[in-house]
């Protein structure tokens, strides 16, 4: 299978935080939403990925390419195909939107000037001469869109980008990502916490916790394959508990994750169970208690 | 074509899209030859997961409601009488085994469930 990033064993140490032996595949032609908490490694990830913070010991793949980290510059060669829109702006505060146009115009060989029209047009951003310092952060992430789609990259990453916007532009966002993977050649890995979005759009999920991959899955095994058991604690004691993976207790009731919802439905009948979404796998990740190997996925 | 998509079924989404065009196909409202939104495109308009449609569209290949060409996309196939009584009847064993299994969980003998059912078949319940 092609993959627009593959990345292995990416380790980071810092003072009081780092990763550790971060592995994932981005495929080609699929969206992949990135998830976990505040600080728990998403944007050192995606910077480590771009060389923003230099790493040695990863082994990266990009379009399949490895990459030579003893290089100057190793991502220099496919700049020009990846657009990248982190959540804050990133533009000089005291220069015009036209300014940066011509200013990205020299700098991306793909760089289409009526496409980036047309998304501002799209945007409703309408003034030309406006200062970025101007822009409402909201205008300001879709200015980040506009200048990453505009020349025509294969891959996107996007770090929290939405998280600014108002309900109407992310719906937005959402029909613009997915017109971008209408090209089968075309990628995304996706940083946020909106994980409702992510049920909608993404084909996998990524969660790192602590600076370590937490798990990668595909989102329809997630929400399809995977249930949860809600019963009283007298009952949980007696369960057979061989297909459970995590357990949270809260005062009055017992969650229990399994990811084989056949098996659990044809056995737990009697029980409360539900599906699941990324955000309670997550917090059973995380909070929860875990059986038998004690790995979600 | 219609297809309408609730978030808050207990239906898997990829179900939802299956059952929707197999019905649009039996009804004969597509036809043979007719082709089918591509995968990118419907998950598009749908505001779903690529793979969700994909999943979609290889069980109605499986079922032999449609055939993909590589690089051409994906037609309605050319079924047949038997194929539109075999999902009838799937459909119908389908229904069966929920009745069977609520009457199991109150206990109702298989006679009594019988009974009932000649009832409502002959039109007097």
């Amino acid at each position: 299978m092609n993959n627009a990033i593959k990345v292995e064993n990416l380790c980071i140490k810092f003072e009081e935080f780092g990763l550790d032996n971060v592995s994932f595949k981005v495929p080609t032609g699929s969206i992949v939403g990135f998830v976990g908490k505040n600080g728990s490694g998403k944007t050192t990830t995606i910077k480590s990925i771009l060389q923003i913070i230099k790493s040695n010991s990863a082994s990266l793949e990009i379009f399949n390419n490895p990459i030579d980290f003893k290089c100057n510059d190793p991502l220099l060669p496919y700049l020009n195909d990846i657009g990248v829109v982190f959540d804050d702006n990133h533009f000089p505060s005291l220069m015009d939107i036209s300014t940066i146009k011509i200013m990205m115009s020299k700098i991306y060989k793909n760089w289409d000037n009526k496409l980036f029209d047309q998304l501002l047009k799209k945007f409703e951003i309408f003034y030309e001469n406006q200062l970025i310092e101007k822009l409402s952060k909201g205008n300001a992430c879709k200015l980040s869109m506009a200048v990453a789609l505009a020349h025509h990259p294969k891959l996107l990453i996007l770090d929290e980008p939405t998280s600014n916007l108002d309900p109407i532009a992310k719906v937005e966002m959402l029909d613009l990502f997915l017109d971008f993977v209408q090209d089968e050649s075309h990628s995304i890995l996706y940083s946020t916490h909106n994980t409702d979005e992510l049920e909608k759009i993404a084909d996998y999920i990524i969660m790192i916790d602590e600076g370590r991959v937490g798990f990668e899955v595909a989102k329809d095994e997630l929400i399809y394959d995977y249930a949860v058991i809600k019963c009283s604690f007298e009952q949980f004691k007696q369960m057979d508990k061989s297909n459970f993976v995590s357990v949270i207790k809260d005062d009055y009731s017992v969650k229990v994750l399994s990811k084989n919802k056949e098996y659990i439905v044809d056995n737990f009948s009697q029980y409360v169970i539900d599906t699941t979404n990324i955000a309670e796998v997550m917090q059973f990740y995380i909070k929860g208690e875990k059986l038998n190997d004690g790995i979600i996925i | 074509m219609n297809i309408i998509i609730s978030a808050n079924s207990s239906m898997p989404i990829y179900e939802q899209i299956t059952s929707q065009m197999k019905e649009m196909i039996i009804s004969n409202k597509l036809k043979a030859g007719d082709n089918l939104p591509s995968v990118r495109g419907l998950a598009k308009s749908l505001h779903i997961s690529i793979m969700t449609v994909q999943r979609a569209y290889d069980d109605l290949q499986k079922d032999c409601f449609v055939t993909t060409t590589a690089g051409k996309g994906t037609y309605v196939a050319n079924i047949n009488n038997n194929l539109k009584k075999e999902e009838n009847q799937k459909n119908l064993e389908n229904k069966v085994m929920e009745i069977v299994r609520i009457a199991k969980l109150n206990n109702i003998s298989i006679n009594e469930l019988n009974k009932l059912i000649s009832l409502i078949y002959e039109g007097e319940y």
